[in-house]
């Protein structure tokens, strides 16, 4: 429990600082901070109860994506204010930082797992936040079909 | 429209516009440049712009759609949605460069906190964002600003922690090089790219694909030979 609650202070004030440099509008970055920590979290509990790095990524990233398209429409911003600072402290950066440093030190085929795995893990973030993004659309023009009629 | 926002949106936003005066549009976004047509009564002009200078500044994304809807919904005339406009293209340099400076540094230390470091590797990160961030600003004007600043950034990185942990013998370098490459990341530009190319936006999704690769890249190598050095000359990571 409270490795969790460590890393979800840690991980606010990460996203929290991060979209301050983005120039993300004043209102909107605590609420970033606050979206991004949800996500991680997610992600941390499905990384050491299930196991897997790979669902994380996907689940982790649709929840901010989910709470991302909520928070734009109740505060009337796009949703990218919101998921671009939120998704950071899962962009699998120290995946990154570790397949350099096995090629670095010419450990070719872990560098080459390490390195998949990273993109699938990016290629699953995008996957989420389009899903998420997608299912907002649908709901949208039904409702503004409805307004017509 | 090129503060980081998708290229559809972009799109979307100008037909927006357009529609509410009246006017029939068709227009192509790229993240290089923008080709729009607008047809009224008949006659129609074409113009071509192109865009330059990719940062990202959600500020200016929400203040823009905002101007965007207020036309769309009848509330601001043309001349006054002109003034807006500019006004939000002049306001680019309000922020403090401290601030983002600042910003950059502090979320450098709290990824390494995240990535496993202790008190020291908060510092050392701190110490990597900021002269990361003062570097990149020196960098701002020049056309390889994306690429070089991530070699750079890379680099000065790699340094900081090796040299810090050599002089101080203590720390952890994976969670301090890792937390402070994060804010150099181009995780928006990748996840962006995918999101183009699935919506059917091909050419945009593929350019901007190669650009986060190309900086994500860069940043490795810049760490990459700066580790390199490091192994050789004897140490240990």
């Amino acid at each position: 429990m409270i490795v969790y609650l460590k890393e979800a202070i840690f991980c606010f004030f990460a996203a929290l600082f991060f979209a301050v440099l983005l120039k993300t509008p004043r209102r909107a970055i605590a609420v970033c901070a606050i979206i991004g920590t949800i996500g991680y979290i997610v992600y941390a509990i499905s990384l050491r109860l299930i196991n897997s790095a790979d669902l994380g990524f996907f689940l982790g990233t649709f929840i901010i994506a989910l709470c991302s398209e909520t928070a734009a429409r109740i505060m009337k911003m796009p949703a990218a204010v919101f998921i671009t600072s939120a998704v950071i402290p899962l962009v699998p950066g120290v995946g990154l930082y570790k397949t350099m440093l096995f090629l670095v030190q010419e450990q070719f085929s872990q560098a080459l797992q390490t390195g998949a795995m990273t993109m699938l893990a990016i290629a699953e973030m995008a996957m989420a936040i389009a899903i998420c993004s997608f299912i907002f659309k649908m709901i949208n023009s039904k409702a503004s079909v409805k307004e017509k009629l | 429209m090129e503060n980081g926002g998708e290229t559809y949106r972009a799109e979307e936003t100008a037909m927006h516009i357009c529609e509410a005066f009246g006017a029939d549009v068709q227009l192509f976004a790229l993240p290089t440049g923008v080709f729009i047509t607008v047809a009224i009564d008949n006659e129609s002009r074409t113009a071509i712009k192109r865009v330059k200078k990719r940062t990202t500044d959600l500020s200016k994304l929400e203040k823009a759609l905002n101007i965007s809807r207020a036309i769309s919904k009848g509330t601001m005339d043309l001349e006054q949605a002109k003034l807006e406009l500019q006004e939000l293209l002049k306001s680019g340099k309000k922020t403090k460069r401290w601030v983002s400076i600042g910003a950059a540094g502090l979320s450098s230390g709290f990824f390494a906190l995240l990535f496993g470091g202790g008190f020291f590797d908060f510092i050392i990160a701190f110490a990597c964002g900021l002269s990361v961030w003062t570097i990149s600003t020196a960098f701002k004007r020049e056309d390889l600003f994306h690429f070089m600043m991530s070699l750079f950034g890379g680099m000065a990185i790699a340094l900081i922690a090796t040299l810090s942990i050599n002089i101080f013998h203590t720390g952890n370098a994976n969670s301090i090089i890792a937390g402070a490459m994060m804010p150099l990341l181009p995780g928006l530009a990748m996840t962006n790219a995918i999101r183009d190319t699935m919506r059917g936006d091909l050419v945009s999704g593929v350019s901007r694909g190669a650009e986060a690769l190309l900086i994500a890249v860069a940043l490795a190598i810049g760490a990459g030979v700066m580790l390199k050095l490091w192994l050789m000359l004897g140490g240990v990571v």
